[in-house]
């Protein structure tokens, strides 16, 4: 998994590809982490690129928003493929992230 | 009789995951069942990574040393995902969805939505998930 870093203001936004799956979760965390530990408490996860995210990379996702919302912060997805999709439904996570079309919306919503 | 079956054993080790979801879709693709389309790729596929990583994190406790067996057996009507473990198995198979900050526990139940039937056997010695896909189940798997 690739991920490229954009800072827009407050939000971090992460355009991620590939897979969020067992094999590249850690590289997520690290990243992620990392940024949080450096202040930041937004965040744009883009998923424009990414194919397929399983449980654990589901895991990933609720532990980073976990992390954030302690500090009053936010975790929005942009961008989710059909099979993505499917997944964030059939586990109900289209409930507890806010889910845009695309990534400047997320990013902007932060505004509201 | 059936059109594809293959069998064999893989590492527990997570760098597996994607080359076993691309050997989904490519088996799919090369079937040109009508049944086997685009969805049912992706639910198989993701099926078979969900068991793996179960087998992987929760049967193998991460020790990347120990096998998991894998079969796939396809014909006109259905297709048959089997993986196999040292685990203990899974007693009264019946996934539920944990709450939604709950950071684990997913997998199974996703199985569970994709699949047409799931059921976690032992035999010879070994914990076998034995997931079915029917071609022509219309069930909604999102409603």
């Amino acid at each position: 998994m690739n991920i490229k870093i954009q800072s827009l203001g407050g939000v971090k936004v992460l355009h991620c590809d590939g897979s969020l799956d067992a094999d590249t979760v850690e590289a997520f965390k690290e990243v992620s982490y990392k940024l949080i530990n450096e202040g930041t408490n937004n965040f744009v996860i883009d998923c424009t690129e990414v194919q397929f995210v399983d449980s654990i990379g589901l895991g990933a996702l609720i532990s980073l928003l976990r992390r954030v919302r302690e500090k009053e912060g936010d975790v929005k997805i942009s961008s989710l493929n059909e099979d993505v999709k499917t997944i964030f439904e059939i586990t109900r996570l289209h409930r507890l992230f806010e889910i845009s079309a695309d990534w400047k919306t997320a990013a902007k919503s932060f505004n509201r | 009789m059936s059109l594809y079956h293959h069998s064999f054993s893989v590492k527990s080790d997570p760098h597996n995951i994607n080359s076993l979801r691309q050997w989904i879709s490519e088996v799919g693709e090369k079937l040109e069942l009508s049944g086997f389309c685009r969805k049912a790729r992706f639910h198989i596929s993701a099926s078979l990574v969900e068991a793996v990583d179960n087998a992987i994190f929760h049967a193998h406790k991460g020790m990347k040393d120990n096998l998991i067996d894998i079969s796939f057996t396809v014909d006109t009507q259905t297709a048959i995902l089997e993986v196999a473990d040292n685990g203990e198995g899974i007693k009264n198979f019946s996934p539920k969805l944990v709450s939604e900050y709950e950071e684990h526990g997913r997998g199974l139940y996703i199985i569970n939505q994709l699949m047409s039937e799931v059921q976690s056997v032992f035999k010879n010695g070994k914990h076998h998930l034995v997931m079915k896909y029917n071609f022509n189940d219309k069930r909604v798997d999102n409603e």
